[in-house]
Protein backbone atom coordinates (compact mmCIF):
# COMPACT_ATOMS: atom_id res chain seq x y z
CA UNK A 1 0.00 0.00 0.00
CA UNK A 2 1.54 3.25 -1.31
CA UNK A 3 2.41 5.74 2.07
CA UNK A 4 -0.25 8.00 0.88
CA UNK A 5 -2.89 5.58 1.04
CA UNK A 6 -1.76 5.07 5.09
CA UNK A 7 -1.79 8.74 5.72
CA UNK A 8 -5.12 9.15 4.32
CA UNK A 9 -7.08 6.66 5.93
CA UNK A 10 -5.10 7.00 8.91
CA UNK A 11 -6.40 10.77 8.66
CA UNK A 12 -9.85 9.83 7.98
CA UNK A 13 -10.23 7.58 10.58
CA UNK A 14 -8.41 9.94 13.00
CA UNK A 15 -10.89 12.72 11.98
CA UNK A 16 -13.91 10.32 12.54
CA UNK A 17 -13.26 9.11 15.66
CA UNK A 18 -11.65 12.69 17.33
CA UNK A 19 -15.08 14.74 15.78
CA UNK A 20 -17.17 11.65 17.20
CA UNK A 21 -15.92 12.03 20.41
CA UNK A 22 -17.09 16.02 20.37
CA UNK A 23 -20.05 15.53 18.97
CA UNK A 24 -21.28 12.75 21.63
CA UNK A 25 -19.38 14.66 24.62
CA UNK A 26 -20.03 17.96 24.41
CA UNK A 27 -23.28 18.19 22.20
CA UNK A 28 -25.56 14.66 22.50
CA UNK A 29 -24.37 13.55 25.95
CA UNK A 30 -26.34 16.08 28.64
CA UNK A 31 -24.09 18.35 30.70
CA UNK A 32 -23.10 16.40 33.75
CA UNK A 33 -23.47 18.17 37.41
CA UNK A 34 -20.14 19.47 36.87
CA UNK A 35 -16.84 18.99 34.47
CA UNK A 36 -15.39 17.05 37.50
CA UNK A 37 -13.71 13.91 38.17
CA UNK A 38 -13.98 12.03 41.70
CA UNK A 39 -10.35 11.84 42.74
CA UNK A 40 -9.78 9.44 46.18
CA UNK A 41 -6.74 9.66 48.37
CA UNK A 42 -6.05 7.52 51.75
CA UNK A 43 -3.97 9.22 53.89
CA UNK A 44 -3.62 7.12 57.61
CA UNK A 45 -6.94 7.15 58.96
CA UNK A 46 -7.96 9.40 56.87
CA UNK A 47 -10.87 8.88 53.69
CA UNK A 48 -12.13 11.30 52.08
CA UNK A 49 -13.98 12.08 48.69
CA UNK A 50 -12.54 15.05 46.70
CA UNK A 51 -14.15 16.99 43.60
CA UNK A 52 -11.64 18.28 41.41
CA UNK A 53 -12.47 20.82 39.17
CA UNK A 54 -11.06 20.63 35.50
CA UNK A 55 -10.98 24.35 35.22
CA UNK A 56 -8.92 25.47 37.90
CA UNK A 57 -7.59 21.94 39.09
CA UNK A 58 -8.85 23.25 42.67
CA UNK A 59 -10.05 20.15 45.01
CA UNK A 60 -12.93 20.69 47.20
CA UNK A 61 -13.60 18.06 49.76
CA UNK A 62 -17.23 16.17 49.49
CA UNK A 63 -17.23 13.42 51.73
CA UNK A 64 -14.69 12.70 54.35
CA UNK A 65 -15.52 9.60 56.57
CA UNK A 66 -12.71 8.02 59.06
CA UNK A 67 -14.47 4.54 59.88
CA UNK A 68 -16.29 4.32 56.18
CA UNK A 69 -14.44 3.39 52.87
CA UNK A 70 -15.68 5.73 50.37
CA UNK A 71 -17.45 3.40 47.86
CA UNK A 72 -15.76 3.42 44.07
CA UNK A 73 -16.28 5.43 41.47
CA UNK A 74 -17.20 3.79 37.71
CA UNK A 75 -14.03 2.06 36.05
CA UNK A 76 -13.79 5.05 33.60
CA UNK A 77 -12.57 7.54 36.88
CA UNK A 78 -10.82 5.09 39.02
CA UNK A 79 -7.99 6.28 39.79
CA UNK A 80 -4.40 4.50 38.56
CA UNK A 81 -1.73 2.52 41.28
CA UNK A 82 -0.72 6.52 42.04
CA UNK A 83 -4.43 7.04 43.56
CA UNK A 84 -5.17 10.05 40.87
CA UNK A 85 -6.03 9.76 37.59
CA UNK A 86 -3.97 12.39 35.11
CA UNK A 87 -4.18 13.10 31.78
CA UNK A 88 -0.93 11.45 31.57
CA UNK A 89 -0.08 10.28 28.37
CA UNK B 1 25.14 -12.38 0.44
CA UNK B 2 27.60 -9.81 2.20
CA UNK B 3 25.17 -7.20 0.15
CA UNK B 4 21.82 -7.98 1.61
CA UNK B 5 23.70 -8.40 5.42
CA UNK B 6 24.59 -4.73 4.36
CA UNK B 7 21.18 -3.82 2.92
CA UNK B 8 19.30 -5.49 6.34
CA UNK B 9 22.01 -3.47 9.07
CA UNK B 10 19.82 0.36 8.91
CA UNK B 11 16.58 -1.61 8.96
CA UNK B 12 18.29 -3.64 12.23
CA UNK B 13 19.40 -0.61 14.13
CA UNK B 14 16.19 0.97 13.94
CA UNK B 15 14.56 -1.99 15.40
CA UNK B 16 16.90 -2.50 17.72
CA UNK B 17 16.48 1.36 19.11
CA UNK B 18 12.82 0.57 19.19
CA UNK B 19 12.82 -2.51 21.18
CA UNK B 20 15.30 -1.01 23.25
CA UNK B 21 12.49 1.52 23.83
CA UNK B 22 9.45 -1.10 24.43
CA UNK B 23 11.60 -2.83 26.59
CA UNK B 24 12.78 -0.20 29.16
CA UNK B 25 8.94 0.75 29.38
CA UNK B 26 7.86 -3.06 29.38
CA UNK B 27 10.32 -3.02 32.47
CA UNK B 28 8.87 -0.45 34.41
CA UNK B 29 5.76 -2.61 35.39
CA UNK B 30 4.79 -6.29 34.58
CA UNK B 31 2.97 -6.53 31.45
CA UNK B 32 0.29 -8.04 33.23
CA UNK B 33 -0.91 -5.17 35.06
CA UNK B 34 -0.10 -2.72 32.06
CA UNK B 35 -3.00 -4.87 29.87
CA UNK B 36 -5.11 -6.76 33.52
CA UNK B 37 -8.30 -4.93 31.22
CA UNK B 38 -9.31 -2.80 28.86
CA UNK B 39 -9.12 0.60 30.45
CA UNK B 40 -5.57 -0.24 31.18
CA UNK B 41 -4.64 -2.04 28.14
CA UNK B 42 -5.58 0.93 25.84
CA UNK B 43 -4.05 3.15 27.91
CA UNK B 44 -0.63 1.06 27.71
CA UNK B 45 -1.06 0.87 23.73
CA UNK B 46 -1.63 4.53 23.64
CA UNK B 47 1.46 5.32 25.31
CA UNK B 48 3.88 2.66 23.39
CA UNK B 49 2.04 4.17 20.62
CA UNK B 50 3.54 7.99 21.80
CA UNK B 51 7.07 6.54 22.94
CA UNK B 52 7.28 5.01 19.53
CA UNK B 53 6.07 7.87 17.16
CA UNK B 54 8.43 9.96 19.20
CA UNK B 55 11.44 8.05 18.67
CA UNK B 56 10.89 7.07 14.99
CA UNK B 57 10.41 11.19 14.53
CA UNK B 58 13.54 11.68 16.35
CA UNK B 59 15.49 8.88 13.20
CA UNK B 60 13.38 10.94 10.33
CA UNK B 61 16.14 13.94 11.75
CA UNK B 62 18.90 11.72 11.54
CA UNK B 63 18.28 10.21 8.21
CA UNK B 64 18.11 13.50 6.79
CA UNK B 65 21.59 14.71 7.78
CA UNK B 66 23.38 13.08 4.70
CA UNK B 67 26.34 12.30 6.91
CA UNK B 68 28.47 9.82 4.71
CA UNK B 69 27.90 7.43 7.41
CA UNK B 70 23.96 7.48 6.78
CA UNK B 71 24.66 7.30 2.94
CA UNK B 72 26.76 4.49 3.44
CA UNK B 73 24.17 2.21 5.71
CA UNK B 74 21.73 2.56 3.49
CA UNK B 75 23.69 2.10 0.17
CA UNK B 76 22.89 5.47 -1.04
CA UNK B 77 21.18 9.03 0.14
CA UNK B 78 18.10 8.35 -2.53
CA UNK B 79 17.37 5.46 -0.04
CA UNK B 80 18.09 7.29 3.12
CA UNK B 81 15.70 9.63 2.00
CA UNK B 82 13.20 6.88 1.20
CA UNK B 83 13.70 5.29 4.19
CA UNK B 84 13.29 8.80 6.13
CA UNK B 85 9.70 9.40 4.49
CA UNK B 86 8.57 5.48 5.41
CA UNK B 87 9.29 6.36 8.80
CA UNK B 88 8.05 9.94 8.74
CA UNK B 89 4.52 8.22 7.69
CA UNK B 90 4.92 5.37 10.36
CA UNK B 91 5.67 7.99 12.98
CA UNK B 92 2.94 10.15 12.36
CA UNK B 93 0.35 7.09 12.41
CA UNK B 94 1.31 6.10 16.00
CA UNK B 95 1.63 9.92 16.92
CA UNK B 96 -1.90 10.15 15.38
CA UNK B 97 -3.55 7.25 17.08
CA UNK B 98 -1.69 7.81 20.60
CA UNK B 99 -4.59 10.24 21.99
CA UNK B 100 -7.23 8.36 20.42
CA UNK B 101 -5.91 4.94 22.25
CA UNK B 102 -5.08 7.28 25.57
CA UNK B 103 -9.04 8.47 25.59
CA UNK B 104 -10.80 4.73 24.30
CA UNK B 105 -10.66 3.76 28.21
CA UNK B 106 -13.25 6.68 29.02
CA UNK B 107 -15.73 5.23 26.12
CA UNK B 108 -18.64 4.37 25.70
CA UNK B 109 -18.84 4.40 29.83
CA UNK B 110 -18.05 8.65 29.63
CA UNK B 111 -17.55 9.92 25.83
CA UNK B 112 -17.91 13.80 27.59
CA UNK B 113 -14.91 12.81 29.88
CA UNK B 114 -13.08 11.43 26.66
CA UNK B 115 -13.87 14.60 24.46
CA UNK B 116 -12.81 16.90 27.72
CA UNK B 117 -9.31 14.65 27.53
CA UNK B 118 -9.12 15.74 24.02
CA UNK B 119 -9.81 19.43 24.01
CA UNK B 120 -7.26 22.06 25.07
CA UNK B 121 -7.01 23.20 28.85
CA UNK B 122 -5.02 25.06 31.41
CA UNK B 123 -2.56 22.20 31.27
CA UNK B 124 0.28 23.54 28.63
CA UNK B 125 1.86 20.01 29.21
CA UNK B 126 -1.32 18.53 27.54
CA UNK B 127 -1.62 21.59 24.95
CA UNK B 128 1.78 21.68 23.40
CA UNK B 129 0.66 17.68 22.86
CA UNK B 130 -2.15 18.92 21.15
CA UNK B 131 -0.27 22.23 19.40
CA UNK B 132 2.59 19.34 17.82
CA UNK B 133 0.03 17.06 16.87
CA UNK B 134 -2.23 19.42 14.92
CA UNK B 135 0.96 21.27 13.56
CA UNK B 136 1.82 17.65 12.17
CA UNK B 137 -1.06 17.07 11.02
CA UNK B 138 -1.23 20.63 8.53
CA UNK B 139 2.62 20.04 7.09
CA UNK B 140 2.27 15.99 6.44
CA UNK B 141 -1.12 17.64 4.66
CA UNK B 142 1.51 20.07 2.99
CA UNK B 143 3.53 16.99 2.12
CA UNK B 144 0.75 14.96 0.34
CA UNK B 145 -2.00 16.87 -0.93
CA UNK B 146 -0.68 20.27 -1.27
CA UNK B 147 0.42 20.76 -4.61
CA UNK B 148 3.09 23.56 -3.60
CA UNK B 149 6.14 24.54 -5.19
CA UNK B 150 9.82 22.76 -3.48
CA UNK B 151 10.78 25.92 -2.25
CA UNK B 152 7.96 26.51 -0.24
CA UNK B 153 7.10 23.12 0.63
CA UNK B 154 11.51 22.51 1.69
CA UNK B 155 10.34 25.37 4.02
CA UNK B 156 7.38 24.17 6.18
CA UNK B 157 8.96 20.91 6.06
CA UNK B 158 11.86 22.61 8.62
CA UNK B 159 9.04 23.54 10.89
CA UNK B 160 9.01 19.65 11.79
CA UNK B 161 11.94 21.03 13.75
CA UNK B 162 9.34 22.75 15.79
CA UNK B 163 6.87 20.55 16.04
CA UNK B 164 9.64 17.87 17.67
CA UNK B 165 10.69 20.52 20.20
CA UNK B 166 7.03 21.44 21.55
CA UNK B 167 6.22 17.67 20.77
CA UNK B 168 9.74 17.14 23.66
CA UNK B 169 7.70 19.62 26.03
CA UNK B 170 4.90 17.52 25.97
CA UNK B 171 7.16 14.37 26.70
CA UNK B 172 8.83 15.77 29.31
CA UNK B 173 6.33 17.74 31.29
CA UNK B 174 3.51 16.03 31.42
CA UNK B 175 3.14 13.13 34.63
CA UNK B 176 3.87 9.91 32.62
CA UNK B 177 5.95 6.63 32.54
CA UNK B 178 8.84 9.11 31.69
CA UNK B 179 8.63 10.97 34.83
CA UNK B 180 8.58 8.11 36.50
CA UNK B 181 11.24 6.03 35.38
CA UNK B 182 14.53 7.28 35.35
CA UNK B 183 15.81 5.17 32.91
CA UNK B 184 13.38 5.76 30.43
CA UNK B 185 13.84 9.60 30.90
CA UNK B 186 17.34 9.23 29.87
CA UNK B 187 16.69 7.06 27.02
CA UNK B 188 14.14 9.53 25.35
CA UNK B 189 16.19 12.72 26.35
CA UNK B 190 19.31 11.16 24.14
CA UNK B 191 16.94 10.21 21.69
CA UNK B 192 15.20 13.75 22.02
CA UNK B 193 18.49 15.36 21.51
CA UNK B 194 20.18 13.42 18.89
CA UNK B 195 16.93 14.22 16.65
CA UNK B 196 17.15 18.05 17.61
CA UNK B 197 21.18 18.02 16.81
CA UNK B 198 20.59 15.79 13.27
CA UNK B 199 17.39 18.50 12.79
CA UNK B 200 20.11 21.13 13.69
CA UNK B 201 22.68 20.70 11.63
CA UNK B 202 20.64 18.85 8.27
CA UNK B 203 18.61 21.90 8.40
CA UNK B 204 20.85 25.05 9.68
CA UNK B 205 25.06 23.72 10.63
CA UNK B 206 25.61 21.36 7.53
CA UNK B 207 25.84 24.99 5.53
CA UNK B 208 28.19 26.27 7.91
CA UNK B 209 29.84 23.25 8.36
CA UNK B 210 30.43 21.89 4.73
CA UNK B 211 32.34 23.85 2.76
CA UNK B 212 31.05 23.80 -1.09
CA UNK B 213 32.96 22.94 -4.04
CA UNK B 214 33.20 26.34 -5.97
CA UNK B 215 32.20 26.07 -10.00
CA UNK B 216 31.96 28.37 -12.39
CA UNK B 217 29.30 27.98 -15.69
CA UNK B 218 31.71 27.45 -18.36
CA UNK B 219 29.22 26.66 -21.14
CA UNK B 220 24.99 26.62 -21.40
CA UNK B 221 23.21 25.19 -23.90
CA UNK B 222 19.68 25.02 -23.87
CA UNK B 223 17.14 23.45 -26.52
CA UNK B 224 13.13 22.49 -26.36
CA UNK B 225 12.98 21.88 -22.31
CA UNK B 226 16.21 20.78 -21.46
CA UNK B 227 19.65 22.63 -20.98
CA UNK B 228 23.30 21.13 -20.75
CA UNK B 229 25.77 23.01 -18.54
CA UNK B 230 29.52 22.18 -18.40
CA UNK B 231 31.11 23.71 -15.33
CA UNK B 232 34.65 24.13 -14.21
CA UNK B 233 36.10 24.26 -11.05
CA UNK B 234 37.44 27.57 -9.35
CA UNK B 235 40.21 25.85 -7.85
CA UNK B 236 39.60 22.03 -6.13
CA UNK B 237 37.76 19.87 -8.18
CA UNK B 238 35.26 17.31 -6.95
CA UNK B 239 35.96 13.75 -6.70
CA UNK B 240 33.27 11.74 -7.62
CA UNK B 241 32.73 8.21 -9.19
CA UNK B 242 30.33 8.01 -12.41
CA UNK B 243 26.69 8.07 -12.04
CA UNK B 244 26.74 10.03 -8.88
CA UNK B 245 24.80 13.27 -8.23
CA UNK B 246 25.71 16.48 -6.56
CA UNK B 247 23.50 19.49 -4.89
CA UNK B 248 23.74 22.67 -6.75
CA UNK B 249 23.15 26.36 -6.35
CA UNK B 250 23.77 29.17 -8.41
CA UNK B 251 24.93 32.78 -7.78
CA UNK B 252 21.68 33.91 -9.60
CA UNK B 253 18.67 35.18 -8.32
CA UNK B 254 15.96 32.75 -7.88
CA UNK B 255 18.61 29.97 -7.91
CA UNK B 256 20.55 30.24 -4.35
CA UNK B 257 18.66 26.94 -3.20
CA UNK B 258 20.57 23.75 -3.97
CA UNK B 259 18.87 20.88 -5.91
CA UNK B 260 20.10 17.92 -6.69
CA UNK B 261 20.87 16.85 -10.15
CA UNK B 262 23.24 13.76 -11.75
CA UNK B 263 26.75 14.60 -13.08
CA UNK B 264 26.52 13.71 -16.97
CA UNK B 265 29.72 13.00 -17.57
CA UNK B 266 32.55 10.83 -16.54
CA UNK B 267 34.91 11.62 -13.63
CA UNK B 268 37.33 14.46 -14.41
CA UNK B 269 38.10 18.24 -14.22
CA UNK B 270 34.52 19.56 -15.61
CA UNK B 271 31.42 18.71 -14.57
CA UNK B 272 28.19 18.47 -16.96
CA UNK B 273 24.51 18.10 -16.53
CA UNK B 274 21.55 18.13 -18.50
CA UNK B 275 18.59 19.42 -16.88
CA UNK B 276 15.22 18.87 -17.66
CA UNK B 277 12.48 21.91 -17.08
CA UNK B 278 10.04 20.60 -14.33
CA UNK B 279 9.96 23.38 -11.97
CA UNK B 280 10.93 26.79 -11.00
CA UNK B 281 14.35 26.31 -10.56
CA UNK B 282 14.79 24.40 -13.32
CA UNK B 283 13.03 26.54 -15.74
CA UNK B 284 15.31 29.64 -14.54
CA UNK B 285 18.61 27.52 -14.85
CA UNK B 286 18.45 28.93 -19.04
CA UNK B 287 18.83 32.01 -17.93
CA UNK B 288 22.05 31.59 -16.01
CA UNK B 289 25.20 33.62 -17.50
CA UNK B 290 28.54 32.02 -18.61
CA UNK B 291 30.94 32.96 -15.99
CA UNK B 292 28.25 32.38 -13.35
CA UNK B 293 29.64 31.09 -9.65
CA UNK B 294 27.73 27.34 -8.83
CA UNK B 295 28.17 25.85 -5.46
CA UNK B 296 28.36 22.11 -5.11
CA UNK B 297 27.73 19.52 -2.56
CA UNK B 298 28.17 16.06 -2.89
CA UNK B 299 29.07 14.08 -3.92
CA UNK B 300 26.00 11.36 -3.49
CA UNK B 301 24.78 8.04 -4.94
CA UNK B 302 26.17 4.56 -5.04
CA UNK B 303 24.17 4.02 -8.34
CA UNK B 304 27.37 2.79 -9.92
CA UNK B 305 27.74 0.26 -13.18
CA UNK B 306 31.46 0.35 -14.23
CA UNK B 307 33.06 -1.17 -11.49
CA UNK B 308 30.59 -4.02 -12.68
CA UNK B 309 32.87 -6.66 -14.65
CA UNK B 310 29.36 -8.71 -16.12
CA UNK B 311 27.07 -8.08 -19.05
CA UNK B 312 24.65 -5.44 -17.92
CA UNK B 313 21.45 -3.98 -19.42
CA UNK B 314 20.94 -0.25 -18.75
CA UNK B 315 17.33 1.21 -19.18
CA UNK B 316 16.97 4.79 -18.92
CA UNK B 317 13.66 6.99 -18.69
CA UNK B 318 13.95 10.19 -20.04
CA UNK B 319 15.96 12.97 -18.27
CA UNK B 320 17.12 9.41 -16.26
CA UNK B 321 19.73 9.05 -18.83
CA UNK B 322 22.53 11.17 -17.30
CA UNK B 323 24.14 8.76 -14.86
CA UNK B 324 24.02 6.59 -17.87
CA UNK B 325 25.93 8.89 -20.23
CA UNK B 326 28.50 9.22 -17.49
CA UNK B 327 28.71 5.35 -17.12
CA UNK B 328 29.11 5.19 -20.75
CA UNK B 329 31.96 7.50 -21.04
CA UNK B 330 33.61 6.33 -18.02
CA UNK B 331 33.15 2.43 -19.53
CA UNK B 332 34.78 3.54 -22.84
CA UNK B 333 38.18 3.95 -21.23
CA UNK B 334 38.31 0.75 -19.66
CA UNK B 335 40.26 -2.06 -21.33
CA UNK B 336 37.52 -4.80 -21.58
CA UNK B 337 34.33 -3.41 -21.40
CA UNK B 338 31.72 -6.05 -20.62
CA UNK B 339 28.80 -6.18 -23.11
CA UNK B 340 26.30 -3.26 -22.62
CA UNK B 341 22.56 -2.77 -24.19
CA UNK B 342 21.78 0.47 -23.34
CA UNK B 343 17.98 1.08 -23.60
CA UNK B 344 16.76 4.83 -23.95
CA UNK B 345 13.18 5.14 -23.72
CA UNK B 346 11.56 8.86 -24.80
CA UNK B 347 7.78 9.45 -26.14
CA UNK B 348 9.63 10.01 -29.43
CA UNK B 349 13.45 10.87 -31.28
CA UNK B 350 12.65 14.21 -30.99
CA UNK B 351 12.79 13.98 -27.08
CA UNK B 352 16.05 11.90 -26.86
CA UNK B 353 18.45 14.71 -26.88
CA UNK B 354 20.95 12.46 -26.03
CA UNK B 355 21.66 10.26 -28.62
CA UNK B 356 24.11 11.79 -30.40
CA UNK B 357 26.40 12.24 -27.51
CA UNK B 358 25.63 8.26 -26.98
CA UNK B 359 26.37 7.52 -30.86
CA UNK B 360 29.90 9.25 -30.33
CA UNK B 361 30.69 7.46 -27.45
CA UNK B 362 29.58 4.14 -29.17
CA UNK B 363 32.46 5.35 -31.78
CA UNK B 364 35.23 4.27 -28.98
CA UNK B 365 32.88 1.92 -27.46
CA UNK B 366 32.30 -1.13 -29.34
CA UNK B 367 30.32 -3.64 -26.19
CA UNK B 368 27.76 -0.88 -25.65
CA UNK B 369 24.50 -0.65 -27.84
CA UNK B 370 22.31 1.65 -28.19
CA UNK B 371 18.77 0.44 -28.24
CA UNK B 372 16.12 3.68 -28.84
CA UNK B 373 12.99 2.91 -27.61
CA UNK B 374 9.91 5.53 -28.39
CA UNK B 375 6.69 5.16 -26.84
CA UNK B 376 4.39 6.66 -29.38
CA UNK B 377 5.94 3.88 -31.54
CA UNK B 378 6.54 1.18 -29.57
CA UNK B 379 4.50 1.74 -26.37
CA UNK B 380 5.65 1.44 -22.89
CA UNK B 381 8.99 -0.64 -22.10
CA UNK B 382 8.74 -4.06 -20.43
CA UNK B 383 10.46 -7.10 -19.64
CA UNK B 384 9.38 -8.83 -22.50
CA UNK B 385 10.82 -6.63 -25.00
CA UNK B 386 14.11 -6.14 -23.19
CA UNK B 387 14.44 -9.95 -23.19
CA UNK B 388 13.69 -10.43 -26.92
CA UNK B 389 16.14 -8.23 -27.92
CA UNK B 390 19.07 -8.47 -24.90
CA UNK B 391 18.69 -12.56 -24.61
CA UNK B 392 18.04 -14.08 -21.43
CA UNK B 393 18.09 -11.54 -18.31
CA UNK B 394 18.92 -13.69 -15.26
CA UNK B 395 22.56 -13.57 -15.41
CA UNK B 396 22.76 -10.10 -16.32
CA UNK B 397 22.84 -6.89 -14.01
CA UNK B 398 19.91 -4.41 -14.24
CA UNK B 399 20.99 -0.58 -13.87
CA UNK B 400 17.02 1.55 -14.42
CA UNK B 401 16.88 4.84 -13.79
CA UNK B 402 13.81 7.20 -14.70
CA UNK B 403 10.59 8.21 -13.81
CA UNK B 404 9.56 5.72 -10.07
CA UNK B 405 6.31 4.34 -12.08
CA UNK B 406 8.14 3.09 -14.80
CA UNK B 407 11.43 1.83 -12.50
CA UNK B 408 8.93 -0.23 -10.44
CA UNK B 409 6.76 -1.15 -12.87
CA UNK B 410 9.90 -3.01 -14.57
CA UNK B 411 11.29 -4.22 -10.99
CA UNK B 412 7.98 -5.98 -10.76
CA UNK B 413 8.16 -7.56 -14.34
CA UNK B 414 11.89 -8.52 -14.14
CA UNK B 415 11.07 -10.25 -10.85
CA UNK B 416 8.27 -12.20 -11.59
CA UNK B 417 10.81 -13.28 -14.76
CA UNK B 418 13.26 -14.45 -11.98
CA UNK B 419 15.76 -11.62 -12.02
CA UNK B 420 16.95 -12.07 -8.48
CA UNK B 421 16.48 -8.84 -6.76
CA UNK B 422 20.33 -8.41 -5.78
CA UNK B 423 20.96 -7.99 -9.75
CA UNK B 424 18.24 -5.25 -10.58
CA UNK B 425 19.99 -1.70 -9.20
CA UNK B 426 17.63 1.43 -9.65
CA UNK B 427 18.27 5.33 -8.54
CA UNK B 428 15.07 7.80 -7.29
CA UNK B 429 15.17 11.21 -7.39
CA UNK B 430 12.01 11.62 -5.23
CA UNK B 431 13.24 13.96 -2.70
CA UNK B 432 9.64 15.53 -1.53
Amino acid sequence: MKTKSIVTISLALFALVVLSIFAFGFIFEPQRKSDSILLFTKEDNLTEIRNVSKETNQSTIVHTDQNQTPQMPPASTTPRDTGRRTRAS
Amino acid sequence: MMNQRKKLLPISIILIVCLVTFLIWATMMPLKYRFQNYSEGTHSVGQLAGLLGTVLFALTFVLTTRLKIIEDAFSGLDKAYKAHHILGVISFVLLLFHPILLVLNFIPSNIRQAAVYLWPSNSWAVNYGIIALLSMILLISLTFYAKIKYRPWRISHKFMGLVFIIACFHIFLIPTDITWSPLLKGWMAAICAIGLGSHAYGSYLRFYLKKDFLYSVKSIKSSDNITTLELEPHSKSLNFMPGQFVFVSFDHPGLTEKHPFTIASAPGRTLKFMIKESGDFTKKIKEINKGASAHIEGPYGRLNATEDSNNQVWIAGGIGITPFLSFAEATSKKKDPPKIDLYYCVQNEKEALALDNLRSITKSHTSLRIILHCSDVHGRINSEVIEKKSGPLLNKNIYICGPISMMNSLEHQLIAKGVPQNKIHKEEFGFK
